[in-house]
């Protein structure tokens, strides 16, 4: 069990470290697809 | 007299108007009774029988969102939205159905010679630990990937259409950043098993007779048994394939252009309906389907009498180390 709730905490804190990371180099589609004359 | 002249002024008068009006009717007849300002512009199907592909000019930064439709975009999504749900419901539903006949047929593999009451650890906590961490990423990736095939066809229906927007929008959340732990898992789960999961000639053997799957027969089997190599590999191979797919699509454009995409996801959508029908297999062997598996995953620990049914050799093996430690402690001790 304790294995289990290790297993389930690593996944989340792994998971947490790679969306700040995915948020940090993907841009949002407001950003990526917009110039000063088109905005979404 | 004055009114013969204005009689003949009024004639020609009106033949004037007369003369004026038929003068100016060509001219009116040339002019269209209605404008059409599209009437010469291409139409899409004109364009597709042409060129085979829609293409225009776009004033946001991205110019390939341009190409509006092409040859292979369309074989993509034809496989996407119909080759894809054919095959990935054909393996997932034709594995569950042969768990469920073959449960059905027979039945759990029970430990024949009873439980001996002492047991031996399989697995360590960090083993344990890696196993479930991969297992539960891989669960979520699994649904949440099976909704992008399934989802619209079976979901709307039940849920309609916004439940289903907010629960697709999580789901590729969650999709998205368990990727990364699952990778890892498997990265560490090829270094931690290798040494036990290369095939051997005792696999052989082990496959001939069935795995001691049908009858009462028990091969021998080291640490790992064939049919576990077989899932190793799949968790490797497999798991390495959706990662390095699932990571081109993740990173749009960043390493191929949009043909490589759409390789990569028919790879990734196909390795992984084969890897959710494999790993139904292996939960399936893991629980209902073998007395006293589960406990190697659970606590850590399996009776001996099952270790000598289903791992002899490992059990041997354990059992000379054992032994090898328990001289070598005795030998270290001093005389008294």
């Amino acid at each position: 069990m304790r294995a289990f709730v290790l297993a389930l905490v690593a996944a989340a804190v792994i998971a947490v470290v790679w969306a700040g990371f995915l948020n940090q180099v993907q841009e949002p589609v407001s950003e990526a697809f917009a110039t000063t004359g088109v905005r979404l | 007299m004055a009114s013969l002249i204005r009689i003949l002024r009024l004639m020609l008068g009106a033949w004037a108007v007369v003369l004026l009006v038929s003068l100016a009717a060509p001219v009116q007849a040339q002019q269209p009774s209605s404008v059409n300002p599209t009437a010469s512009s291409v139409k899409e199907q004109q364009l597709l029988q042409e060129l085979n592909r829609i293409q225009g000019r776009v004033s946001i930064p991205d110019a390939r969102s341009g190409v509006l439709e092409q040859p292979a975009g369309r074989d993509w999504r034809n496989f996407r939205d119909v080759t894809l749900r054919w095959v990935g419901g054909i393996v997932i539903l034709g594995m569950l159905a042969a768990l469920i006949i073959f449960y059905l047929t027979r039945g759990m593999v029970r430990i024949e010679s009873g439980r001996s009451g002492r047991s031996i650890v399989r697995f360590n906590a960090f083993e344990r630990a890696v196993h479930w961490m991969t297992a539960t990423c891989f669960i979520i990736l699994a649904i949440s990937g099976l909704n992008i095939t399934f989802g619209r066809p079976l979901l709307i229906p039940l849920i309609g259409l916004e439940a289903f927007a907010d629960w697709s929008q999580w789901a590729k959340y969650a999709h998205n950043y368990l990727s990364f732990p699952f990778t890892i898992g498997v990265i560490v789960i090829f270094l931690m098993w290798i040494a036990g999961n290369i095939p051997n000639k005792v696999d052989v053997d082990w496959v001939k007779r069935g795995g001691g799957l049908l009858g009462d027969d028990h091969p021998p089997a080291y640490r790992f048994n064939a049919g576990q190599k077989f899932m190793y590999w799949v968790v490797v191979l497999g798991g390495g394939a959706v990662a390095i797919t699932g990571y081109l699509l993740m990173f749009p454009f960043y390493a191929s252009g949009i043909e490589g995409m759409q390789i990569a996801s028919v790879v990734h959508s196909i390795v992984a309906v084969l890897f959710v029908a494999a790993m139904l297999a292996h939960i399936y062997i893991g629980t209902i389907g073998m007395e006293g598996a589960f406990e190697a995953m659970g606590s850590g620990t399996v009776d001996v009498n099952w270790a000598k049914e289903h791992h002899s050799l490992w059990l041997d093996q354990e059992k000379a180390r054992e032994a090898t430690a328990g001289a070598r402690s005795a030998a270290a001790a001093p005389a008294e």
